[in-house]
């Protein structure tokens, strides 16, 4: 899971260490798959050959066996070599040298072939294995400079990350030592009007701090798998109504349409990562839409899941972003509505974290007339309880 | 300033809490007490008698639950406790452990100086004999004696369960209550686990008396904790 949501191990590495292991495999094949396959060429060799013998001359013929022994040698290691040539000669001496269908030889030059054929079986076998070596070695090499390159590509994207991590530290802190070094330097000259100017300073900046660090501590739980899932059957209002409580403030200029149907079923998620996504995706929609634009949260039930959105009607997501947006640190380019060091590029990571954490996913929908669309599913895997109806009765039973 | 206001124990091993908390406390009229180890905290909830203890979790020498537990046995003042997002089973277990309420770092000096206020208010105790017997708060009106519920102006039907739950929180009005405790009171303790009646019961008291209930003003949820009935 780590490796597909969060690709700090570029896909690169993974393929280069799947390569070496192919290798290895290779060098492995059990040896009698080499014996059958060099003893079933030799004899395709020989009834191809005989069918065609007519036209073809003894040379031809020690020839094409030839060719059969150099194909074994080039795939298969010393032994089947030796088996292709052997089955060779016999085969050739017993079908296509006088006298026929005996392992005779009248003619004493044959003897000679015969002595090729194996010493080119020999040599060929050698050849071909050292070049597999060869290969096998350069392959290695290849897939160690492969995971070196990659180190050192990770290495700087980390020295990027680190960069932009500690400026987007330093910036609320300078706001707040600024405008709390003026407060507390300032004897009677400030003006209560700029004084609760600069205390808001303090307070807006830290408030953007520890949105930060809770995104850094919630993505660190997600890599590290300390993240446990407490699952309960709820109704996602409930969720959605913490989330939006707590964003009370960064929803100010948004108006909010919530559209959940009362037949949506409950449903079995983590109550406090349900709220995280929420808060996620909906501080997104409310940084790249402009203000007074509406934010609307809707959810509908399909076969398998309740499926959840949350629209805005900002700029969009473009299509070549669309899946770039859930990597960790990733700040859109296009985005001409939130300057990129607003946010710290990992709220929607995050929410790809715990959605898939709950066995459901998370994407951008595509084809909006305006506006960017998040989706996500959350998976009914099994029936929600049902509770027993409780009569209306308008004369309330006594307190007990 | 009043000097003879109520006195406040801080519990907290960091200075720099204490020093943004002190001043602000002290600026409304409490006098503060401050404790730094569990130990100091238990000498000081003996010798001093403080009206309310505000205690956080993380402290270094030893378990901050089981000093709930501890402090507990010394003095009946009512601990809020001081804890981090993510760490609601401790809040749980705290609230369990005898913790009257608790507020998430970070947090502001207005919503800390509220909770104060409402743990320092008596519980009223006899549900029979309820001291003020109408409730009102975000345009709903729950009239106790004659138990009749009001939406503005409009009389709204509650099933009796709704009712129940309704006036228990009513009761607690303020404070946290943990599912837990709701199960228990509204359907008995063979129901403490089944946080879904509550869940689903919550919800359809909110689509009666809530003006939006996807954001509700009343009834709030405590994420993985309980709920509190806001009433200011």
């Amino acid at each position: 899971m780590k490796s597909i949501y969060f690709p700090d191990t570029p896909p690169a590495l993974a393929s280069g260490v799947g390569n070496s292991g192919e290798t290895l495999r290779t060098g492995a094949r059990p040896a009698r798959t080499g014996y059958l396959a060099a003893a079933a060429l030799m004899l395709a060799t020989a009834g191809a050959t005989l069918a065609v013998r007519s036209v073809l001359n003894p040379t031809d013929v020690a020839m094409l066996f030839l060719l059969g022994v150099v194909v074994v040698a080039s795939k298969y290691p010393q032994g089947p070599s030796l088996l292709a040539s052997a089955l060779s000669i016999l085969l050739f001496d017993f079908l296509f040298i006088p006298p026929y269908y005996r392992f005779s030889v009248h003619d004493a030059g044959y003897l000679l072939t015969f002595g090729m054929m194996l010493v080119i079986a020999v040599v060929m076998g050698r050849l071909t294995s050292r070049l597999r070596e060869q290969a096998d070695a350069a392959r290695e090499l290849a897939a160690r400079h492969e995971t070196a390159r990659v180190a050192v590509a990770s290495e700087r994207l980390r020295t990027a990350l680190l960069s932009s991590l500690s400026h987007d530290l330093r910036t609320p802190l300078g706001a707040i030592e600024g405008a709390a070094s003026t407060l507390a330097g300032a004897e009677e000259d400030l003006s209560p009007a700029v004084r609760k100017e600069l205390a808001e300073t303090v307070l807006e900046q830290s408030r953007r701090m520890s949105r930060l660090v809770s995104n850094l501590l919630e993505m660190m739980r997600l890599e590290t798998g300390a993240l446990a899932v407490r699952r309960s059957w709820q109704p996602l209002e409930e969720s959605l109504g913490v989330a939006l409580l707590r964003l009370e403030h960064t929803l100010r200029d948004h108006p909010v349409e919530v559209r959940l149907p009362p037949e949506l079923p409950l449903v079995s998620v983590d109550e406090v990562l349900l709220e995280q996504v929420f808060v996620n995706l909906l501080e997104n929609a409310a940084k790249h839409s402009p203000a007074g634009t509406a934010v609307r949260i809707s959810a509908w039930r399909d076969a398998e899941s309740v499926i959840v959105e949350v629209a805005d009607e900002g700029p969009g997501i473009p299509a070549d972003e669309a899946e770039a947006v859930f990597h960790k640190f990733y700040r859109g380019t296009s985005s001409a509505s939130a300057p990129p060091s607003e946010g710290s590029g990992l709220g929607l990571a995050i929410c790809r974290g715990i959605v898939s954490a709950h066995g459901g996913r998370i994407w951008v929908e595509a084809g909006q007339a305006r506006g960017a669309a998040l989706r996500f599913t959350i998976p009914m895997t099994s029936a929600p309880p049902v509770l027993p109806e409780e009569s209306m009765d308008t004369s309330v039973a006594p307190w007990p | 300033m009043a000097v003879n206001g109520p006195i406040v124990l801080l519990v907290e091993d960091e200075v720099e809490m204490r020093r943004a908390l002190g001043p602000s406390l002290r600026s409304h009229g409490y006098q503060l007490v401050e404790a730094g180890t569990g130990r100091e905290a238990l000498a000081q909830a003996a010798g001093r008698n403080p009206a309310v203890i505000l205690l956080d979790l993380g402290l270094p020498d030893g378990d901050g639950l089981a000093l709930v537990g501890e402090l507990r046995k010394v003095t009946q003042a009512p601990i809020i406790v001081i804890s981090a997002r993510g760490q609601e089973r401790d809040k749980v277990a705290a609230l369990d452990l005898g913790a009257s309420d608790y507020i998430t770092k970070p947090f502001g000096v207005v919503e800390l100086q509220a909770r104060i206020r409402v743990a320092l208010r008596p519980l009223s105790s006899a549900p029979a004999a309820v001291p003020e017997p109408v409730f009102t708060a975000a345009g709903v009106r729950v009239d106790l004696e004659h138990r009749q519920v009001f939406r503005g102006q409009e009389e709204v039907h509650l099933t009796p369960t709704e009712y129940r739950l309704l006036t228990v929180l009513i009761r607690h009005r303020g404070r946290v209550l943990t599912h837990r405790q709701l199960l228990e009171a509204v359907w008995g303790p063979n129901y403490a686990e089944q946080t879904h009646y509550l869940r689903v019961y919550m919800g359809q008291l909110r689509h009666k008396l809530e003006a939006d209930p996807a954001r509700p003003r009343l009834l709030i949820t405590e994420p993985a904790v309980g709920y509190r009935l806001r009433d200011e």
